[in-house]
């Protein structure tokens, strides 16, 4: 406790030191006169009384000094000192420090806000109870009862793992979120999950409670955004009912604010699986690890079970992947960030060059008062420590705008990356990442002080006070070393513009690869259709058949037509397997080949643009009751057909719903780039 | 040395060991109550009888410690020539600290004697 005390009276000590001083001085002058009169009393001439006052006590101001030492923290005041002159400096020069600070600044907000885009997307901090523990296993079979692919499947595999506490599922169907409420109707992103979904991620209800294990009442849980826009957060909201795809569900509960898994779900809904239908499910599994097994344990039995699963299917299966739930989704971003990062690091690293050689000349124009710094006694560590704290002024200063400039980057960010990146809107400035401009801004303070300052030490002072102050015959030493700092400068942008040409280079060659479609003159817009709200899918198709027609009615639109998904689109359903028709070896179940299959209207590849290489386009002759089509893409026939010609074969596409006829191939066309 | 020129190793005084300044003083003002620096300074000269080296003024730099610890504290006051002094007086916590140091003290100087009085046979 004692300790405290006097750290908190030396603190206080840092104040009113003027007062102080007096008070010492009061105190000491009446030191010697007691002592004075003392002596006189004892019969002392009263000069020789005099002298043997101060005699006895001493030097009066070194025990003055040694007491200013004691009642505050030296080291905090001429820390002072330096600042307050190394501010008085840059005052005096405002054209030298604002180019410093301006150099510096851009490296410093460059590197902070690409760091807190990493540190959001690739390191988010997830408001899941023990997140940590939470892994996704990608390619790992999900099932919620027997498949009609797999009936070998160990089906409770997820009950008998030992590396994880719980397992769950979920699945986003992007295509079924039409949701009506009382005086809503809205486009929103739903999930199929599986009853403990909840239990799994540890997420705390605000109303009402999980989805129920058996699945009565055709429940859903919505989330606290979708709670508060489209029900107005009403209180009384558990037991109404909201309608998806125009089938009625009923709210059984609220999720935690802020609680949105998969990213942007705002509504969880169970697995359609009624009475004896046995479906497969695709999607994602989530597993919460048991404490104290470690993820490479886990995936060890991953890979093992894999490999039964392997044996059972007879064929081969993408590994099963533990991978950490956090950053998960930044996968691709993640080096493309890092690259950024470093490359933000280099522009800071070669503006520390630039504000060294800044300071070297300014330091060059300093020697004489450094050297009578030293001749009067100051040591070497002393001056240089100044040196350097009067460059992290600048440097802070610089950090100070560097934030500012952040702020504005990740600004920009969050408005260009809105639909580019996942989580764009969680990304901010927080006080560790503050820290990290701190940090840096004094490091690269030190950087661009060091070098010119270590240069002055060497110069030793009797030099530089013979010099005629104003002819700096001796200042070879500071041209050598800008000299240095220039090499250094150009070898880092070299590095930099190398890395930016070849990022340019290999951008313009995506660019080259020709799309296999038309872009220009194209619009493109999303209709989800309910289909449970049209009597037959025929109705349905009949609608839209109704839409295209009058938007081709529209003048200047030269053609119009529909798909389940749009080139540049990631297709949330993955392949499908297929057998050709004319030759059952070529099975795509024993070659671990898929195909992504889309529909399309008669029209969509003249909209697009594709070209016909083969053939035929679909047109009004092929209908529900006619003989099931196809057109396939160039690289499906040259792969499937090297030499020979795809048109009049048939595939037999693979869970499709019954009844499932092979289709035959009716049309070639170029490759539309997936990318 | 210059230093060795101005304190002839003859001086019969003995330096203050460092950190017993602290005790002595905590010791004068529990023994004489309130006590401005010179009264302090002088107490210690005479209780030595002289036969101690010290430098009038280091006891300021101790009574400020001290007193940044807590165990001592200071008023300003009027002396009884009327002049304007600093009085210093024990805290409570002076206090406790004084016995566990005089403790200390003590535990140290049995060792010493003990060890500079030894015998090889013992």
């Amino acid at each position: 406790m004692a300790w405290l005390r006097e750290l908190a009276s030396r603190l206080r000590g840092l104040f009113s030191r003027a007062k102080r001083d007096a008070e010492l001085s009061d105190e000491l002058r009446a030191h010697l006169a007691f002592a004075e009169e003392e002596n006189l009393r004892r019969g002392m001439p009263p000069r020789e009384a005099r002298y043997a006052a101060r005699r006895d006590f001493g030097g009066v101001e070194q025990v003055k000094e040694d007491y200013r030492e004691r009642r505050g923290l030296p080291v905090i005041e001429t820390l002072m000192q330096d600042l307050i002159y190394g501010v008085r400096l840059l005052r005096k020069s405002p054209g030298t420090a604002a180019l410093a600070i301006l150099t510096l600044a851009l490296g410093i907000g460059a590197s902070v806000a690409i760091l807190t885009v990493i540190d959001s997307l690739v390191f988010p901090r997830l408001p899941y109870p023990h997140s940590e523990q939470l892994y996704l296993l990608p390619h790992a079979p999900v099932q919620i009862n027997h498949t009609l692919a797999d009936k070998s499947l160990p089906i409770d595999w997820m009950d008998r793992t030992r590396s994880f506490e719980a397992i769950t599922s979920y699945y986003i169907d992007d295509l079924a979120g039409n949701l009506h409420a009382a005086n809503a109707s809205e486009h929103i992103l739903r999930a199929e999950v599986q009853p403990n979904f909840f239990d799994v991620l540890g997420a705390h209800f605000i109303l009402g409670q999980a989805l129920p294990r058996d699945g009565a009442g055709v429940p859903v849980v919505i989330s606290y955004s979708l709670w508060q826009r489209v029900l107005n957060g009403d209180p009384n909201v558990i037991g109404s009912q909201i309608k998806f795809q125009g089938v009625p569900k009923s709210v059984v509960g609220v999720a935690p604010r802020g609680f949105s898994f998969p990213p942007g779900v705002e509504a969880w809904i169970l697995p359609n699986v009624s009475g004896e239908q046995k479906v497969i499910f695709f999607g994602s599994v989530l597993a919460r690890l048991k404490p104290g097994v470690s993820p490479k344990a886990a995936q060890a039995e991953m890979n093992a079970f894999g490999q039964q699963v392997e044996k059972l299917a007879g064929r081969k299966l993408k590994p099963i992947e533990v991978t950490p739930l956090a950053g998960f989704d930044a996968g691709s971003i993640r080096d493309a960030l890092y690259l950024l990062f470093g490359a933000a690091g280099l522009v800071l690293l070669i503006g520390c060059a630039n504000v060294a050689s800044l300071n070297s000349s300014r330091v060059v124009g300093r020697r004489r008062e450094l050297a009578v710094r030293t001749a009067m006694g100051a040591g070497r560590l002393r001056l240089l420590r100044q040196l350097l704290i009067e460059n992290s002024v600048t440097a802070l200063l610089a950090g100070a705008a560097g934030w500012g400039l952040a702020y504005a980057g990740v600004a920009a960010v969050k408005s260009i990356g809105r639909d580019v990146l996942p989580r764009a809107q969680e990304i901010r400035l927080d006080a560790r990442i503050l820290f990290f401009a701190i940090g840096i801004s004094l490091l690269t303070g030190v950087l661009s002080g060091l070098l010119p300052a270590l240069a002055a030490m060497r110069v030793s002072p009797l030099e530089a006070l013979k010099e005629d102050s104003g002819r700096q015959s001796g200042s070879a030493r500071f041209s050598r070393l800008t000299q240095r700092l220039v090499v250094a400068e150009i070898a880092l942008a070299l590095l930099l513009a190398m890395g930016a040409g070849l990022l340019v280079r290999s951008f313009a060659l995506v660019l080259r690869v020709p799309p296999g479609y038309d872009p220009g003159h194209v619009l493109t817009a999303a209709v989800f259709f309910s289909w449970s709200s049209y009597a037959t899918p025929q109705a349905a198709n009949e609608h839209l058949d109704h839409i295209l027609s009058k938007i081709s009615a529209i003048p200047g639109v030269d053609s119009a037509g529909a798909t389940t998904l749009l080139p540049l689109r990631k297709s949330s359903a993955g392949g499908l397997r297929f057998t050709i028709a004319e030759d059952p070896s070529r099975n795509s179940e024993d070659t671990g080949d898929d195909a992504i299959f889309i529909g399309v209207t008669p029209d969509y590849f003249r909209a697009l643009a594709v070209p016909l290489l083969e053939r035929r386009h679909f047109n009004a002759a092929d209908t529900k009751t006619s003989a099931p089509v196809l057109i396939v893409s160039r690289s499906f026939a040259n792969r499937y057909w090297p030499g020979g010609s795809a048109i009049g074969k048939h595939l037999l596409i693979s869970e499709n719903r019954p009844p499932n006829l092979p289709r035959e191939i009716v049309g070639v066309v170029e490759n539309v780039r997936p990318f | 040395m210059i230093l060795n020129r101005r304190c002839p190793i003859s001086d019969p005084r003995l330096d203050v060991l460092q950190g017993t300044l602290d005790l002595m003083i905590l010791k004068t003002l529990e023994t004489m109550g309130s006590l401005h620096g010179y009264g302090i300074a002088r107490r210690l000269e005479q209780i030595s009888r002289d036969m101690m080296k010290l430098n009038q003024g280091t006891v300021y730099p101790a009574l400020l410690r001290l007193e940044q610890r807590g165990w001592i504290t200071s008023k300003w006051g009027t002396s009884d020539n009327n002049r304007r002094a600093k009085y210093y007086s024990i805290t409570r916590a002076g206090q406790r600290q004084l016995t566990a140091e005089t403790e200390n003290w003590e535990r140290l100087t049995g060792i010493m004697s003990r060890l500079l009085s030894a015998t090889e046979e013992s």
